[in-house]
């Protein structure tokens, strides 16, 4: 079931000299199975919007439906907060931060008995989406979530979001802070979490070039009200006024755009690297040059077959591929 | 979280805002001491009608300065309370019941107990409300200056006050974070009896904790990597220097304290001539 926002408004120290109007009437509707990027510049109200989502912040003004439960600014009837909870998973920026308790699986099971799971129901949970973040449930479960390393951090306090299976995910600047090797696992996280256990994602991210390689859809903040709201292909058009919204188009974009200033016309359809790179190929082959076929760019070498290109993945990778085998057995 | 009225700067621009600093303690200081020698109703009622005057000049609204009283209310009836039953003055009347034992001048003397602490609390709010932290920490620093002579560092104490005072809106702001984080986990905080709520908090007070320390680390690091060091003597960005706005706010806050004195040994008390006035028109 989809999310309907209606008419959606919120203002922050409502009556007060700080009072800063973060939403401005925000309509949308975001349906199963989507990977949405959600994109603008500081205090263009996009971490408030997703704070709806989660029931996290009360509606002032408007309508957020999620999965059929509805949030209004209406005391009653109140709303089902545990079962929206579990709906909507939510992960924040820098969600190492949030770890507390004294070993990892008791940390990653806290969800699961907030909603009234036996312990050992929720640490079996735990171990799996410990498994599914590409965590060794047998070799972390019983450490201090302070002995881990800062990217092992952000995979167990991601298992704490997850293991209650979410519908909808949503993320917060996932990767912020990490090296170009830790986003690209957290980034391909995110797409097995989507095949796996949460179907609809929602990505808020500052990286354009980071986005437009998952997202199938772009939604832009601009002064608390929807800016933009379109398929990549067509935002892109929109370059100036994205620039004025302090976003930039992806490199691959201007990429073809400069080379179709200098006479190269690589067609449309380009949003990312790898459409880049096809349609570069896809020129070559019209010239004639032997081209091998192409399915999208191997970044560290990390697409299983054969190996990959010199970039040799570390032993935790490893860890990443066996977890991805049967996670949440009991079928989503 | 966020609505913390006590002790909050009032972000606007005013000629309360703009007084010297040092000015504005010394009155707060010095209006807490006046305030144990106000006498009668018609000096607690002077003293509101001063605070609403500032408020007004000060353009903070009043509403604002009553609401510091709300994190203390119970305190005040307690204190009330407590006054009105063991009062241990002399008494005209005494009604009796049970073992309670109540006079009109407990009555009396719990009622003025209790307007002086409201308007101490909400005196010293007005400090807070148009002096930012800064601001205070560099006129504490400046007053405190002669206990350099018996080698107080009083330079280093003023660093730490603000360093101190600078953290607050970002533990407040982690805090709230944080929350969000474990609510959006299913974290149940708003119900349940006293127990409950405060093993509802571990999951924020432990990350907050480690999050302090690891920011104070940080500070620690950056400020030994400009080698800073709060003892020897600095320039300051902003002078604090005493201006005629300054001269007059002291002529109006000495009128103030003068007639409160006079109320209380010259006059002994205004209340008695206007109930005795009263009495005049009405018998």
């Amino acid at each position: 079931m989809p999310i309907v926002v209606k008419g959606l408004s919120f203002a922050y120290g409502k009556g007060t000299p700080f009072e800063k109007k973060a939403l401005d009437n925000i309509s949308l509707t975001i349906n199963d199975g989507e990977f949405v990027g959600i994109m603008g510049h500081t205090g263009s109200g996009k971490s408030t919007f997703i704070q709806h989502l989660n029931g996290l912040v009360k509606v002032q003004e408007g309508e957020v439906e999620v999965n059929g439960i509805k949030l209004t600014s209406a005391k009653r009837p109140k709303p089902d907060y545990k079962k929206l909870r579990a709906t909507v998973g939510m992960v924040f920026q820098y969600p190492e931060y949030q770890l507390f308790d004294d070993t990892v699986i008791k940390d990653v099971s806290f969800g699961p008995k907030n909603m009234g799971y036996k312990r050992e129901e929720a640490e079996e949970m735990a171990r799996r989406a410990l498994r599914l973040v590409g965590l060794d449930p047998d070799e972390v479960g019983e450490k201090a979530p302070f002995e881990l390393s800062g990217g092992q951090k952000r995979r167990a306090a991601i298992a704490g979001v997850i293991v209650m299976k979410p519908q909808i995910l949503v993320l917060d600047e996932p990767t912020a802070g990490l090296d170009p090797y830790g986003k690209e696992q957290i980034l391909n996280l995110i797409l097995r979490l989507k095949k796996e256990c949460s179907p609809t994602v929602i990505v808020i991210s500052h990286d354009m070039d980071e986005i437009t390689r998952y997202a199938s859809r772009l939604i832009v903040f601009g002064e608390g009200k929807v800016a933009f709201d379109m398929p990549m292909e067509q935002l892109f058009e929109h370059g100036r006024e994205l620039e004025e919204l302090g976003l930039e188009t992806p490199t691959a974009v201007r990429l073809a755009a400069a080379l179709k200033a200098r006479g190269i016309d690589l067609g449309g359809g380009i949003v990312n690297m790898d459409t880049f790179t096809a349609a570069v190929l896809k020129k070559f082959a019209e010239k004639g040059a032997p081209v091998k076929e192409f399915s999208g760019i191997d970044w560290f070498g990390e697409r299983a077959e054969g190996g990959g290109q010199g970039a040799a993945a570390p032993a935790q990778e490893a860890a990443d591929d066996n977890g991805a085998a049967d996670i949440f057995g009991e079928g989503l | 979280m966020r609505d913390v009225a006590f002790g909050q700067y009032y972000p606007v621009s005013s000629p309360v805002h703009r007084l010297d600093p040092r000015l504005k303690i010394i009155f707060t200081v010095l209006y807490i001491v006046t305030m144990f020698f106000v006498a009668s109703y018609f000096g607690y009622a002077l003293v509101l009608i001063f605070l609403l005057s500032v408020c007004g000049v000060a353009h903070v609204p009043p509403k604002a300065m009553f609401k510091s009283i709300k994190g203390v209310i119970i305190l005040l009836m307690i204190t009330a309370v407590l006054n009105l039953f063991f009062y241990a003055g002399e008494t005209s009347v005494e009604w009796t019941w049970w073992i309670f034992t109540v006079s009109p001048e407990a009555i009396d003397f719990a009622l003025k107990m209790m307007f002086r602490l409201i308007l101490l609390i909400m005196g010293t709010t007005i400090l807070t409300f148009t002096t930012g932290t800064s601001e205070l920490t560099d006129a504490i620093e400046s007053l405190f200056k002669p206990l350099n002579l018996i080698k107080i560092p009083v330079r280093d104490i003023a660093l730490i006050m603000s360093i101190a005072l600078r953290f607050i809106p970002g533990l407040i702001e982690e805090t709230d974070k944080i929350m969000m984080a474990q609510k959006a986990r299913g974290a149940d905080m708003e119900s349940g009896n006293v127990f409950k709520r405060i093993k509802a908090m571990l999951p924020v007070i432990i990350p907050v904790f480690v999050s302090a320390f690891r920011k104070a680390d940080e500070l620690a690091d950056a400020l030994d990597a400009r080698c800073y060091q709060a003892s020897p003597k600095r320039t300051k960005m902003k002078k604090m220097s005493f201006a005629w706005r300054d001269l007059v706010a002291f002529l109006i806050f000495a009128a103030f304290v003068t007639i409160i004195f006079l109320d209380k040994y010259l006059w002994g008390g205004l209340d008695k001539y206007i109930v005795e006035a009263f009495n005049a028109l009405i018998g």
